[in-house]
């Protein structure tokens, strides 16, 4: 009997009491710790995840600079705070800072051996990186919400070269522009380049846009060396290619700010951020010494890139999660003296 | 009456839960609760190592190229980033062009130079620590900031002869990543270390 009145007591009031206070408080630590826990681990996968993109920025942006020969053009152009509309006829302001270069899009070191032939082979293309920012106006203020950060490479030039024909028939000289007459040019097949001897060596110079330096990155359509021409199959691709919709690809839509910087051959220092309108032009000519008046090539050599630098903040909107990123990327050529 | 109801609880008891029962499972709830929390520790430092393979390296690998990173996007500085000077007067380190990078610091070196230059002992990090930029006359040829939401240093030697030519000369560079938290002097193992040899050039 007693037996039966002990299993069948419940608690008292004061062990309820006692019980469901011990246990909210033990639960609310508990479930405290979980959330900020969990909250922990977002913030840390979203930034595990900027990292993991920036990497991928880095190693996407390092395989172009690498593969971008010294002596090719290279441009980098800001424009800031350009008015415009959105789909729905909202005002807007729209950021770019874009970076356009011609590199060896795929290449072929080494010779093919087809029996007695011989012969190299080089695609050229011009490869574009962008960063579009676009701002509203919110409470009377614009505020920037949202950036893109895109990469478009232009149809390549195919470039064989029978190795039989390395060597020109005949050295041109040194001046620019060539004489028609007395110059024997020697064009490839497509003709998108002309040999030059140098110093008693044999170069060829490659085609490059900036002849009249008063033109920008629009005059990529004038590729043709010396001469420019509407968009032929001589082109090394064009602007059209650049800005084609399936061309221009997007590398991450979480980046918020984007400057492009580098330092040239000669010491100096360039940056081109969204802040302030930029434009850089640097001439793709590698050996034009005389070159015609107003590209001064010493100048031009001098001012090529030997390290290009990016900055960019990646940010998650979720989370507010936001991390500054800055890397450095070596061209060819031997490294300047920097930190004087 | 009575037996019906004493019948029916011997067959079906009915008993609540005692004290000592509900502790118990309260107990277990939060063990299972920390369970959870622990495992998603865990998860956090898996988490920043794989942050830091994802861009440790890369920083190392970018730095030892460059001393003068652009650095945070929104103090990108003007391209043109003068070194710090150490003011022997005002007994502090100060840049002249006027950023005031907080992030970054080096000092320069002169390529020039035909006797031993830089750091002294560029393979004992820890050790050199409070003489990358030290309370008195600038050591050359030092880096250190935080870069990339990593701590960085940076040291660039180069001796006699290492000089290939009046402007050209052979560097060696090492490179030390640590977490954004590493306390300069204390103790502690780089995530990425790097030495390399590069060849530079003076302006002519």
């Amino acid at each position: 009997m007693s037996c039966r009145l002990r299993l069948c007591r419940a608690m008292t009031l004061i062990e309820l009491l006692v019980a469901v206070s011990l246990g909210m408080v033990i639960i609310a630590m508990a479930w405290t710790a979980f959330v900020r826990a969990n909250s922990s681990a977002a913030r840390a996968m979203v930034r595990v995840d900027l990292h993991a993109t920036a990497a991928v920025v880095r190693e996407y942006l390092s395989r172009d600079l690498a593969n971008a020969a010294p002596a090719l053009a290279f441009f980098a152009r800001s424009i800031p705070q350009v008015a415009g509309v959105d789909a729905g006829g909202a005002p807007i302001r729209t950021d770019t800072v874009e970076m356009v270069f011609m590199c060896q899009a795929s290449r072929l070191e080494d010779e093919m051996s087809t029996g007695e032939e011989q012969t190299r082979k080089s695609e050229f293309s011009w490869v574009r990186w962008r960063f579009r920012r676009t701002w509203k106006e919110v409470a009377g203020a614009w505020t920037p919400v949202s950036g893109a950060l895109y990469r478009s490479i232009s149809s390549p030039a195919r470039n064989w070269v029978p190795k039989n024909t390395l060597v020109p028939p005949v050295p041109v000289p040194e001046t620019y522009p060539p004489n028609a007459a007395n110059t024997p040019t020697y064009l490839l097949t497509p003709p998108i380049a002309k040999w030059t001897n140098y110093g008693g060596r044999t170069y060829m110079n490659l085609p490059r846009p900036l002849r009249d330096a008063s033109q920008g990155i629009e005059s990529l359509d004038n590729n043709r060396y010396g001469t420019p021409v509407a968009h032929t199959t001589e082109d090394i691709g064009d602007l059209a290619d650049l800005d084609s919709p399936d061309n221009d690809r997007l590398v991450s839509n979480r980046i918020r700010d984007f400057a492009i910087g580098w330092q040239d051959a000669l010491g100096g220092a360039e940056v081109v951020a969204s802040s302030a309108a930029a434009d850089h032009r640097i001439d793709g000519l590698y050996l034009d010494v005389t070159g015609p008046a107003g590209n001064d090539h010493a100048k031009q050599l001098g001012a090529r890139p030997r390290v290009t630098r990016v900055a960019f903040n990646l940010a998650d909107a979720k989370t507010g999660v936001s991390q500054d990123f800055s890397f450095s990327i070596a061209l060819p050529g031997i490294q300047t003296q920097m930190g004087r | 009456m009575i037996h019906q109801t004493g019948m029916r609880q011997a067959h079906h008891p009915i008993r609540a839960f005692t004290l000592i029962e509900i502790i118990a499972s309260v107990l277990l709830f939060v063990m299972g609760t920390m369970a959870i929390v622990g495992v998603i520790i865990l998860g956090l430092g898996t988490a920043r190592r794989a942050q830091s393979d994802a861009t440790a390296w890369a920083t190392a690998m970018s730095v030892l190229k460059d001393p003068m990173p652009m650095g945070v996007v929104s103090d990108r500085g003007t391209g043109t980033l003068a070194p710090w000077t150490w003011s022997q007067s005002g007994n502090a380190w100060s840049a002249s062009d006027g950023s005031s990078d907080p992030v970054w610091k080096y000092t320069a070196w002169q390529i020039g130079q035909d006797s031993d230059v830089l750091v002294a002992d560029m393979r004992n990090p820890i050790a050199n620590n409070p003489a990358v930029f030290p309370g008195g006359a600038p050591i050359a040829g030092c880096a250190r900031g935080f870069l990339n939401g990593y701590y960085v240093e940076r040291r660039e030697q180069s001796r006699a002869s290492d000089r290939i030519g009046a402007l050209v000369r052979i560097v060696e560079v090492r490179v030390d990543v640590y977490w954004a938290n590493f306390a300069p002097g204390s103790d502690g193992r780089p995530l990425a270390s790097l030495v390399d040899r590069v060849v530079r050039q003076g302006t002519p």
